[in-house]
C-alpha cells in the first residue's frame, strides 16, 4: 500500500490522526453508530432510509478508496471495480425494483414446481 | 538445530497448543452449560454452547493446520533458500509454475457435483473426495510458497492493465465476480422485500410484544407473525427478530465493529510488513504490540485471524438464534419463509468468503512468525488486504439491509 499523493482535502482530514489509515478507521465506527442510532431513533421511514443508504455509500466510499487504497493505485483499476456495478444496477432496477407482479407472470418453464412451494 | 528448524519447530508447537487450546474452550463451554450456571438465561446458554463447539472447532482447526505446516516444511526446509537472490535467470523462474490451482479447481468441481449429488441423495463420498482434493492443492501451494521470500512480482505488458503487477490486477477481475454476485443476492432481496409487507408499513408489533416502540408505544398491537397479519400478507423478516432486543443485535454489532478493525490491522500489517528502517513506535503501549518488525506484521495479522473466526462464531449463534427461535426461519421446517433462505443464502455466502479468508490469513500469520514478510514481497499482504476489504465492503451493503431495516 503506497502512500500516495493526497489531496488537501485529505491531507487535512489525516492530519489530527497521523495518516488517512487511521482517519478511515475512526470515520468507519463513528459511522457505524450513526447507522444503529438511526434505526433505534425510530425517525420516520424514508428518513431512515436516506441515513442508511448516505451513510451506506460513505462507508464503502472509505474502504475503496484508502484501505483498498484505490486512490493511490492507476485508474485503470477504480474502472475496473466500477465496471461491474453497471451489471448490479441492472440487475437492481431491472429485478430489484420491478413490479410485484413480474415473478408471478413469468413462463411457466422459468418457473418449475419445486417443492416445498411456499405459500403466505 | 538450525534456525531454519526452530521455525517449523515453533510452527508444530504453536499447533499443539491450538487444538489444546480449542479443547480447553470445548469442555469449558460443555462445563458451564452442564452445570445449570446459566439456566436462567437460555439465550445466554445456547450462545455460549453454540458458541464454545465453533470456536473450538476453529482452533482445532487452526491447530491442526499449523502442525502440518510444521511438518510439511521442515521435510522441505532449505528447498527454496535461494528464492530473491540475485541470480534471477528467466530459466530460474520455469519452478513457479504451479499445478495447485488445478488440482484446487478439480476439488471444487467435485466437492459442487458431490454437494448436489449429497442434497438428492444424502451420499457424500464425491463431495468428501472433492474437500480431500481441495486441502491437499492447498497444502501444496503453501509448501511451494512458505519458503518465498524473495521478489517475483510478474508485471502486465499488455493494455490496458500495462504495468500492473498481475496478480493485483487479477484480484479486481476476480472481485469483478464477486461483486455481481453479492449484486445478485442484493437484488433479489430487494426484489422480495419490494413485495412483502413488512413492519415499516404495518400497523402491528414486530417484537413479539416485548418493544412495542414500532408504531405507538402505549397502543396494545396485534404481533405482525398473528394469523391476521399473514392472511394480510405480512412476512416477517431477519430484522425483526435481531432487533427484537439490544442483546439481540448484540452479535450483529460487534461483527460489524470487529471487521472494520480487521480491516485495520491487516492495513497495519502492510505498512509494517513493507517499511524498509522499521523503527519501534513512541507510544509504550503501541510498542508492546509492535515491539519489533516481525512481531508487528505477525501480531497484526493474528489479530486479524481473531477477529474473523470471533465474527463466525457469533455469525453462528446468531443463526442459531433464528434457528431455534423464530418459527419460519427454523430450516428444517417446510414452512421456512422466503425471507428465511434469502438471509441465510446472503449471510451464508458472505460468511463463507470469511471462512475463506481466514484461511489464507492463517497461512500468513504462520510465515509471519517465521519473519517470512519483507518489504520485498509484502505484495501478497496487499493482495489479501484487498480481498479482505472487499469483505468488509459487502458486509457494510448487507449489515443495514438484512440486519438494521
Amino acid at each position: 500500500m503506497s502512500e500516495h499523493a493526497m489531496s488537501k482535502w485529505e491531507n487535512l482530514l489525516a492530519k489530527p490522526f497521523g495518516n488517512i489509515y487511521n482517519f478511515n478507521f475512526f470515520a468507519l465506527m463513528l459511522l457505524t453508530v450513526v447507522e444503529v442510532g438511526a434505526v433505534y431513533l425510530d425517525l420516520p421511514k424514508y428518513d431512515t432510509w436516506a441515513v442508511l443508504v448516505g451513510v451506506g455509500l460513505l462507508k464503502a466510499f472509505g474502504i475503496a478508496a484508502w484501505f483498498m487504497h484505490l486512490r493511490g493505485d492507476p485508474f485503470i483499476l477504480t474502472k475496473t471495480a466500477i465496471f461491474p456495478l453497471f451489471f448490479v444496477a441492472l440487475m437492481i432496477f431491472g429485478i430489484g425494483l420491478s413490479t410485484p407482479a413480474g415473478i408471478d407472470a413469468l413462463p411457466s418453464w422459468c418457473s418449475p414446481p419445486w417443492a416445498p412451494v411456499y405459500q403466505p | 538445530m538450525s534456525s531454519e528448524d526452530d521455525t517449523w519447530m515453533s510452527a508444530t508447537v504453536i499447533g499443539i497448543g491450538l487444538i489444546v487450546f480449542g479443547a480447553m474452550i470445548f469442555a469449558i463451554s460443555a462445563g458451564l452449560v452442564a452445570s445449570g450456571a446459566l439456566h436462567s438465561n437460555h439465550q445466554l446458554e445456547e450462545a455460549i454452547h453454540v458458541g464454545g463447539i465453533v470456536a473450538a472447532a476453529l482452533a482445532i482447526l487452526y491447530g491442526v493446520v499449523g502442525v502440518l505446516v510444521g511438518i510439511v516444511n521442515q521435510s522441505t526446509a532449505g528447498e527454496y533458500e535461494d528464492h530473491g537472490d540475485e541470480d534471477h535467470g528467466d530459466e530460474d523462474h520455469a519452478h513457479h509454475g504451479s499445478w495447485s490451482p488445478v488440482i484446487i479447481a478439480f476439488g471444487v468441481m467435485l466437492f459442487l457435483m458431490g454437494f448436489i449429488k449429497a442434497n438428492l441423495s444424502g451420499e457424500f463420498g464425491i463431495l468428501a473426495v472433492g474437500v480431500v482434493i481441495v486441502l491437499a492443492g492447498i497444502a501444496n501451494w503453501w509448501r511451494e510458497d512458505f519458503g518465498n521470500d524473495g521478489v517475483d512480482e510478474p508485471v502486465s505488458t499488455g493494455e490496458p492493465f500495462g504495468g500492473l503487477e498481475v496478480r493485483k490486477v487479477g484480484m479486481w477481475v476476480f472481485l469483478m465476480s464477486e461483486i455481481m454476485i453479492f449484486g445478485s443476492f442484493f437484488s433479489s432481496y430487494l426484489r422480495l422485500r419490494m413485495g412483502w409487507l413488512t413492519h415499516w408499513d404495518a400497523t402491528c408489533d414486530p417484537y413479539n410484544g416485548v418493544n412495542a416502540h414500532a408504531a405507538g408505544g402505549h397502543e396494545t398491537l396485534v404481533h405482525c407473525n398473528s394469523p391476521e397479519m399473514v392472511s394480510q400478507g405480512y412476512m416477517v423478516v431477519a430484522s425483526e427478530f435481531i432487533g427484537e432486543s439490544f442483546w439481540t443485535l448484540l452479535p450483529g454489532a460487534i461483527n460489524t465493529f470487529a471487521l472494520i478493525l480487521s480491516s485495520f490491522t491487516v492495513v497495519l500489517a502492510l505498512k509494517n510488513a513493507g517499511m524498509v528502517d522499521w523503527q519501534a513506535p513512541k507510544n509504550k503501549f503501541v510498542r508492546m504490540w509492535m515491539p519489533d518488525q516481525r512481531r508487528a506484521v505477525r501480531n497484526n495479522l493474528a489479530a486479524t485471524l481473531f477477529l474473523g473466526s470471533m465474527f463466525l462464531v457469533l455469525k453462528i449463534v446468531e443463526w442459531n438464534h433464528l434457528i431455534t427461535g423464530a418459527p419460519n426461519f427454523n430450516l428444517g421446517n417446510p414452512d421456512v419463509a422466503l425471507s428465511a433462505s434469502v438471509f441465510y443464502v446472503t449471510t451464508g455466502a458472505h460468511g463463507f468468503h470469511v471462512f475463506v479468508g481466514l484461511l489464507f490469513l492463517l497461512f500468513f500469520t504462520f510465515k509471519a512468525q517465521k519473519g517470512g514478510w519483507t518489504p520485498e514481497n509484502k505484495q501478497s499482504i496487499e493482495y489479501f488486504g484487498i480481498y479482505w476489504h472487499f469483505v468488509d465492503l459487502a458486509w457494510v451493503a448487507i449489515f443495514p439491509a438484512f440486519y438494521l431495516y
